[in-house]
Formats: C-alpha cells, structure tokens, sequence
C-alpha cells in the first residue's frame, strides 16, 4: 500500500445541443469539436495505457445529455460528416504548405490525427464512444460516474424537493441504462452543494460526491484531515473536496501548466486565419467563420505576435510537466504523511474538456501523469472513490457547507443581474410539472407520452450551461432562445395534458427534437417520489395508498 | 426535414402567473436575492387592510431570522420585481414576508419559504463524529456510527469481562467488526457484480424500514 493516493477526476459535460431542424447549426459544433479534440484522444491515450497494461486509475464524469448526444444517430451521422470535411480541408492544407517548413509538419500532424480519428471511430469504435468509455471501465481502470440529468445548478433548482429528486434520479437511470450498472458516484454540477442534498444522492443509492474545497474546510465540525479524506454527510454520502494545490498547477491561467509558451495557442484557429473559400464546407454555408481545429501556434507569450508551433516541444513540455505534476504530489503526500495517521488522498478534479480541447497537450499529460503515478512508486497511487471508501469505511461524519466550484465559491455565477429572470420560470414551471404529475399518477397512451417530454423540457431549461452563458455573456441570444423554448414547450405539452387533449403531431415534433432519456418516468415528479424510490426514506411522510 | 416545434412568437414567456409568491435565493454568505408577483387583486386588498393610514403605505420585503427569532424590513421596489439584499452576517435561515407597510401597520401578501445562507469562514466547532458506510453496492447508503480510528484499539478479547471505557464519538453500537463486510476490493463493476451479499444489512440496526427486494 502506497503512502498516500491521488484521485483525478474528469467530469465531462456538454448541454444537449442537437438541432435536427438545420442541417448545419453553429451550436452544434460544440460537440463536434469536443468530441474530436477531447472525448477521442482520451479515449486514445486511456487505451493506450490500458493496452500497455499500466494498472492506472481515473473517475470520468459523463453527463446524461453528453452521452444522450454521443448515442444519438442523427449526430454520429454529421460528426462523420465533419470528419470527412476535415480529412479533405487537412489535406488541402498538406498541400497548401508543402513549401512552408514553419507550418508544413503541423499540417501533416493534422491529416494523421483526423485519419486515425476516422478510422477509429469507424473501425475501433463503430461510431459508440460511450462503449468505448464502457469497456475501459470493465476493465476496472477507469470508473464511469454521472452528474444531474442536464446539469442543473441544484442549489438554485431546491424550492421543489422533486425537482432536485429528477435531475438526480433520471440521471442515475440513465447511467444504468446505457452503461449496464448504476453510478457509485454523481459529479454534482458546478459542485453546486446544500446541506441535505446528500440525502437526495443517498436515496439514488449513489455512494460519493465530489466538492469544492472550502465545502468541506467550512463544515459543521471542523474536519480533521481536511479535504485529504473524506466527509461521509450524514445520510452515508461520501464527500470527496477538491485539493487546491493539485487544481491551480493544471488551472490557473498564470501559473498553470496549459499557459506554456511551448503549447499550442487555442486562439489562432485556421478558420479564421484562412481566406472564407480555402475553408470549403468547414466554414458555415452562410459563410460565417468558425474554429475547425487546425492551430499553427504556439502560445508564445503575452503577445499578439504567435510563433509557429512545434510538436516536438509541446510533447516533451508536456512529458515534464506530467513529472513535475507527479513530483508534486509525491511531495505533498509526504508532508501529509507526516502528520496524518491516515493515508490521504488528494482529490484532482477537472473539467475534461480543458484537455485537447483547450490544452491540445492535455491528453499527453494526462498520460504521463497516470503512467508516472502508476508505476509502482511507493509514496503515491492512483486510487478511485469507490476504492478509497472499501479500504477506509470509517470517515468523519459531518455536514460540508453549502459552496459551488464557480466564482467566488457560491452561487453568483448562476443568478445574477443578467440572468435571474429565468428563476420564477424555472420554479413555475417545477411546480406545476409536479402538480401534473400528481393529478395524473397512472397516465397511458399519448397521455403518458405528453408527461414524459414535459418533464424532458423541463430538464433541459434548467441547464445550468443557460445562465452560465448569460453570466459570461459569450452566446447569450441562444441560452435565452433555449431556455425560452424548453420552458415555452413545456407549458404547451402541461396545457394538452390539463385540457385532456393531446395533439399528437404537435407532441411527436416535439419529441423528435428533444428526443433524450428515453427511460425517463415524470413521476419521478411526484412529491413523495413513491413510484421511483429505491430506498425507503427515513422521514415522516406515509407512503400513499 | 421540416420540423416545425414552435412559432417564434409562441417561444414568449408569460409576464405573471397570477398567483402572489415571493422566493427567497441564497447567493452567497452575505447576499440573497429576492423575486416575487403581486397580483392586483392582493395589492387592493393589502392597502385595503391597512385602512386609513398617516403615512403612505411602502412595500417591504420582512426578513425573519430563524436561528434568533429576529425581524428586519427592507424597502423595495413592488414594480421592480426582484431585489438583492446585502446581508452582514453569514449561515442564517431567514424567509420573508413581502406586504405593505404604514407606520406599525403591516400587511403581508406573501410568504417564502426558509432560506439558508452558507458558512463564511471555518467552523468555530471540533467535535469529530465517526461513521462508517458498507461499501455494498447492494447495502443502502445509511451511515452506522463508529469509532475514531485514531483511538488506541478496543482492550483485547482476553478481558472480555473488563468495563469498556465510555465512548464518547461512538455511543451504544454494534460491534465494529461489522466493517469487515467492507473488505477493500477492486472497484470493477465485475468485481462488484461478483462480490457477496454483504452481511453488514444487520448493522441497518434499530430503522424500522426494511429495505425492499431489488
């Protein structure tokens, strides 16, 4: 047993962004780049590993709409589509800079990378990443967790106990379905965290959280170790908190690895830097320009003026900083060692789109960090939650402190001048979804069928992606159009069940377009939540009769 | 394909349910927001209560602090419809009342429901409890009090007649040897699938609620 354990968390998310209504839709690249810059060389570097026999070990968030979205045909088919576009655009790139020797060799690493993607979508994958994800965790390295069915920021969702209880529960339902077993685990979204929505994670039968640091440091009782064990909440939930040495080395835009001069400059992107017709069909059909992928530039330094990126360098930075990462938290252990008569476990969480997608080199680092971790040094190992909790069933019990991930640590980021006008909505439209589904416990038919995606459009408006892109101010027009249409759908499909008259055209449009979570039940809506419950709860309330 | 989900004008969101409310959301430590509807109906029937007042009548958002049975009023805007209020001190429960205010005179039109705001700082409280959950994935996720494992062991079973000394973090328990059920083991889901069912089920102890099958 190693002194010490490091627990690195990836917590993968995209809204569902899937609009079959446009045959090109701008949003809809989000998954597109996501998937080719983060989801894919992931899923190359963790089998690689694994085909390696390197006995490593990570926690991968999925959330319920990110894989609705990599299961659902329509978008597999235009992901396919984009492939192709790149393939030929990288190609004609090849050529373009035959004669340049600065850019020549990035153009050629491009052409590999968008081949070998397309042969192993195709070939290794057969179009299903989430198998691909599947398979690893058979193999007992990797354990698949899931988050709130679309990422709704819960604290802010909590007037109606149901509507916290179906984000939580159609989201563990969804897991089992698609991934054969339920969660251990749920990433609550943007660590959004309150004192008792531990019961609601307890009564999901999920066994562990994660939270940011000061939720645990700021609980009731003062915890002992810190954030280097975990609290179990007082309904049995584990609560892992987040290191915050750990997440400043790979976040912090100043002192973070990803701001190396050697890496790759995010912000020059082909798409913009090339004449509109050398785009072909990868810049949009109404000729609006959009990221494709291919960056020539390295980061440089604090200047407009970006040199020519070297593969070379990148991937030997990125091999140093795996070890200076690793370094580190051996390091840390030791000095957590020496006074804690446990051993501790430092909690690495990060969104994994900030690797490949935002760190080209992310996937590589990542590598080396479980590579290096992995082999056999005695100070560290790399352990799962699920892990940690079976070798330490005794924890501190106590009650973490209400606290997100997001700025300043609370809940500003979700409600605040430019985008609290969504809340009266949002709970409205909670309310009466579980009024109807208290009004109509036994629904059938069409009926059941109108209940069922109001409850998916009511999901999909409390995407905490909305307000956040409110908040930030980067595609507002389309979290406020989203928003407005999932609350919108809502009340028409609420309108047909209450008036007894459901027009079926009307529901199947709208199914056909927010088609998600087909195991989805909207009595889990009902107050009491008796339909669907798994544990028996020990509160006061009487089952129904 | 030609979908057609919704008119963009059918995309527009009602200015009012027609039902006064008013709801309490924590922001942070020191700040909640506040939003609310009035409906016609209940601002006549406030103003109507308040009768012949001196002074004009004012909306106010009445602050109830749970935790010392305390009361603060802030001033708002009716029309405005929502307000952030600045608090000065942290980890409170409040709910409001929002109504019209005259003098002494004060009508509430309606009520939030409690609202808790978080912890700033460190707890100024160490008092370590212990618990232990079995990691079955087939027990239910119920916390069973336990002992500080930093405690010196349990007296050996050779004095099983000796007083066990009183303990403070783990008061009338069921042996601790029940967490054995909790052996490490790996966390693959087919190790899961495989592992016995756990005995630990009698550590569920004195709840009432069994758990049902499946």
């Amino acid at each position: 047993m190693s002194l010490g354990h490091l627990c690195l968390v990836l917590h993968a998310h995209l809204p569902f962004v899937r609009h079959p209504e446009h045959e090109d839709f701008l949003e809809e690249s989000w998954l597109r780049e996501a998937i080719l810059e983060t989801y894919v060389p992931l899923l190359w570097v963790l089998e690689e590993l694994a085909d390696d026999d390197v006995d490593f070990r990570i926690t991968l968030s999925l959330s319920p709409t990110l894989v609705a979205m990599l299961n659902d045909e329509l978008l597999r088919l235009r992901f396919r589509r984009h492939l192709d576009r790149l393939c030929d655009l990288s190609e004609r790139e090849v050529r373009r800079t035959k004669n340049l020797p600065e850019l020549a060799e990035t153009a050629r690493l491009y052409r590999e990378r968008f081949r070998r993607a397309r042969r192993d979508y195709e070939e290794r994958w057969h179009g299903d990443l989430a198998g691909a994800f599947r398979r690893l965790a058979e193999s007992g390295r990797v354990e698949l967790i899931t988050c709130a069915a679309t990422h709704g920021y819960l604290p802010l969702l909590r007037h109606n106990p149901a509507a916290v209880r179906a984000q939580i529960r159609v989201a563990v339902a969804e897991h089992a379905a698609v991934f054969g077993a339920p969660p251990r685990g749920l990433w609550l979204p943007e660590c959004g965290y309150y004192p008792g929505l531990d019961r609601e994670l307890g009564g999901a039968d999920v066994r562990y959280t994660f939270l940011e640091t000061h939720a645990i440091d700021h609980a009731a009782s003062r915890p002992r170790y810190g954030v280097y064990a975990p609290l179990f909440c007082p309904s049995g939930v584990a609560a892992f908190g987040r290191d915050p040495e750990s997440t400043k080395q790979v976040w912090s835009s100043k002192e973070g690895y990803p701001g190396h001069p050697d890496y790759r400059e995010y912000y020059r992107d082909a798409g913009f830097d090339l004449e509109l017709e050398a785009l072909g069909e990868c810049a949009h059909p109404l000729g609006i320009r959009r990221n494709v992928g291919i960056k020539y530039h390295r980061v440089t330094g604090a200047t407009e003026s970006k040199e020519p990126y070297v593969r070379a360098w990148a991937l030997a930075r990125a091999a140093e900083h795996a070890r200076h990462f690793v370094g580190a938290r051996q390091r840390q252990i030791e000095h957590l060692g020496a006074w804690m008569k446990r051993s501790p476990i430092v909690v690495a969480p990060y969104d994994a789109e900030l690797f490949g997608h935002w760190w080209f080199e992310g996937p590589e680092w990542l590598g080396g960090v479980l590579r290096g971790a992995a082999s056999g040094e005695r100070v560290l190992g790399l352990i799962t939650p699920s892990e940690y909790l079976a070798a330490h069933p005794i924890n501190q019990v106590d009650t973490p402190s209400s606290s997100s991930w997001g700025y300043k640590g609370y809940s500003e980021m979700w409600i605040n001048g430019k985008n609290d006008w969504i809340y009266p909505h949002l709970h409205e439209a909670a309310d009466r979804m579980t009024e109807l589904a208290e009004a109509f416990p036994n629904a059938a038919g069409v009926e059941r069928r109108a209940l069922d995606q109001a409850a998916r459009e009511l999901l999909l408006a409390q995407a905490s992606d909305w307000a956040f892109i409110m908040s930030q101010g980067t595609v507002v027009p389309y979290a406020v159009r989203r928003t407005r249409e999932h609350l919108s759908r809502f009340r028409r499909l609420a309108t047909m069940v209450r008036a007894g008259v459901v027009d079926s055209e009307a529901l199947e449009a709208i199914e056909a377009q927010d088609n998600l979570f087909p195991n989805l039940d909207y009595r889990v809506y009902r107050r009491d939540g008796a339909s669907l419950r798994s544990v028996p709860r020990r509160s006061d309330t009487q089952p129904k009769a | 394909m030609a979908l057609r989900v919704a008119a963009p004008d059918e995309n527009e969101l009602p200015d009012a349910y027609g039902r006064s409310r008013v709801a309490l959301l924590p922001v942070d430590p020191y700040h909640v927001h506040a939003y609310w509807e009035v409906t016609p109906e209940d601002c006549l029937w406030a103003a109507e209560q308040l009768g012949e007042a001196l002074e004009t009548p004012r909306w106010v958002l009445r602050f109830y602090d749970v935790t010392f049975v305390t009361a603060f009023d802030v001033f708002v805007e009716v029309g405005a419809r929502n307000w952030y209020v600045d608090l000065w001190s942290a980890e409170k429960s409040y709910f409001v009342e929002l109504g019209l205010l005259a003098g002494d005179g004060f009508v509430a039109v309606c009520r939030s429901i409690p609202a808790e705001t978080p912890r700033a700082g460190p707890s100024p409280s160490y008092d370590p409890k212990w618990a232990t959950v079995s990691a079955s994935p087939d027990a239910p996720v119920q916390a069973q009090p336990a002992r500080d494992p930093e405690l010196p062991p349990a007296a050996p079973e050779l004095r099983v007649e000796a007083p066990r000394e009183p303990q403070r973090d783990a008061p009338a328990q069921p042996p601790l040897r029940g967490v054995a059920n909790a052996a490490p083991h790996r966390a693959s889901s087919a190790a899961r699938a495989e592992a016995p069912p756990s005995r630990s089920t009698s550590l569920v102890g004195s709840s009432s609620s069994g758990r049902p099958a499946g």
